[in-house]
């Protein structure tokens, strides 16, 4: 209750007071609690000056021996604190104080260039932490960018190309065409030179339809892959139907399955594997 | 000037699929030798024949095709007016889809 109204300058020479006995820590006081705040007085450069100074009251003339060596041994320790005045520490010490509480740490002028350096550490690391702030950015926008990039390809090449325009004019009539004509392979031989005439049509402006896969940037040569599957269906089914009647030699499906389904089957694993490998 | 007949009914058969067929026809019919500014070719296809597809025809005349440009320089080039209406207007169709192809790079 004492202690919270006084005002505070007061409270670090009392403390030091308490802490120092006898006339030491009261001939300390006095001579730091006129000068200034006691707070200030611990930081101030100028040690405690215990000599040269005007008695105020009878106690301090009439001190004793040993309370005079133990002033002149906290002289001795200023002074030696005072020479080495412009290091980094000011120490106030007694014989009462083991624990150090009365220590103090005061910034010496050399103090200054160490504040410098901080700082300079400091605006180093603000500078750091700066750049990669703004790298970190920079990176996000161009990723973003890139992104957007990727998106609008893909929506241009998936969405359009491939669902919009592929899927329907070129794969969904090569499926019913597969439907309706893989079970006549079994009796192949039976068909007439124009329904052949008529399959080996179908089957040629059906991998027309595939041929729109050409504008869009492959891997691998797509169309003629394709192409080239249907090509292996017409002459499966040609020799199937009219065997020794087909000019030269041809790449066929096998025989003894069927080649509809093969053929169906290769076409929509060129597809898959394209549509995998379609940068975007 | 050379008039060259160019019959399919020679080489036997009567389906002809495949580009290295019409390659291999090429040859036969050493056409190679030809200079499409300056020489003709009639081509002829046998009655019975079944299908010619587009594969065999440009691995017959690709070249011919380029060097024509159009479609109406190469029939100037290789007459067809022999040939069976049906396969009149699929050769027409195949050469003009060709030069389409190229020209969009396909």
């Amino acid at each position: 209750m004492i202690r919270s109204k006084l005002p505070s300058a007061l409270i670090y020479p009392l403390t030091f007071a308490l802490l120092i006995p006898g006339d030491i820590s009261a001939q300390i006081q006095e001579s730091n609690e006129p000068q200034m705040p006691a707070k200030k007085a611990f930081e101030s450069p100028e040690p405690p000056k215990t000599t040269n100074r005007k008695p105020e009251t009878a106690a301090l003339q009439e001190l004793s021996t040993s309370n005079a060596q133990q002033t002149t041994q906290v002289e001795t320790e200023v002074n030696v604190t005072k020479e080495n005045y412009k290091s980094t520490e000011y120490k106030l010490s007694g014989d009462s104080q083991p624990n150090g509480q009365n220590s103090l740490i005061v910034p010496a002028t050399n103090g200054e260039k160490k504040e410098k350096v901080k700082a300079s550490e400091d605006w180093n690391w603000t500078l750091l932490l700066a750049s990669a702030a703004f790298i970190l950015s920079l990176y996000n926008a161009i990723k973003a960018y890139l992104d957007r990039k990727e998106d609008r390809s893909r929506s241009i090449k998936d969405e359009f190309w491939f669902r919009t325009v592929l899927m329907p004019s070129a794969f969904e009539p090569l499926k019913k065409f597969i439907i309706d004509n893989r079970q006549c392979y079994d009796s192949i031989e039976s068909i007439t030179d124009s329904q052949l005439a008529s399959q080996i049509q179908d089957l040629e402006d059906l991998s027309i339809n595939f041929e729109v896969l050409g504008l869009i940037d492959f891997e691998v040569d797509v169309v003629e892959d394709i192409k080239s599957e249907f090509e292996k269906l017409i002459a499966t089914i040609s020799i199937a139907a009219r065997p020794n009647e087909v000019y030269g030699e041809v790449e066929t499906y096998r025989m003894d399955s069927n080649p509809y389904m093969d053929c169906f089957n290769a076409v929509v694993a060129l597809l898959i594997k394209s549509h995998n490998e379609l940068k975007y | 000037m050379v008039d060259k007949v160019v019959d399919l009914s020679v080489l036997g058969g009567r389906v002809f699929i495949g580009r290295p067929n019409g390659k291999k026809a090429r040859k036969h019919f050493k056409l190679d030798a030809l200079d499409v500014s300056k020489d003709k070719i009639r081509f002829k296809v046998p009655e019975n024949t079944i299908s010619i597809n587009s594969s065999f025809f440009l691995g017959l005349f690709a070249q011919e095709v380029i060097e024509c440009g159009s479609v109406e320089k190469f029939f100037e080039y290789v007459d067809i007016s022999q040939v069976d209406e049906r396969f009149q207007e699929q050769l027409r169709s195949v050469v003009s889809r060709s030069l389409f192809n190229k020209n969009l790079k396909l």
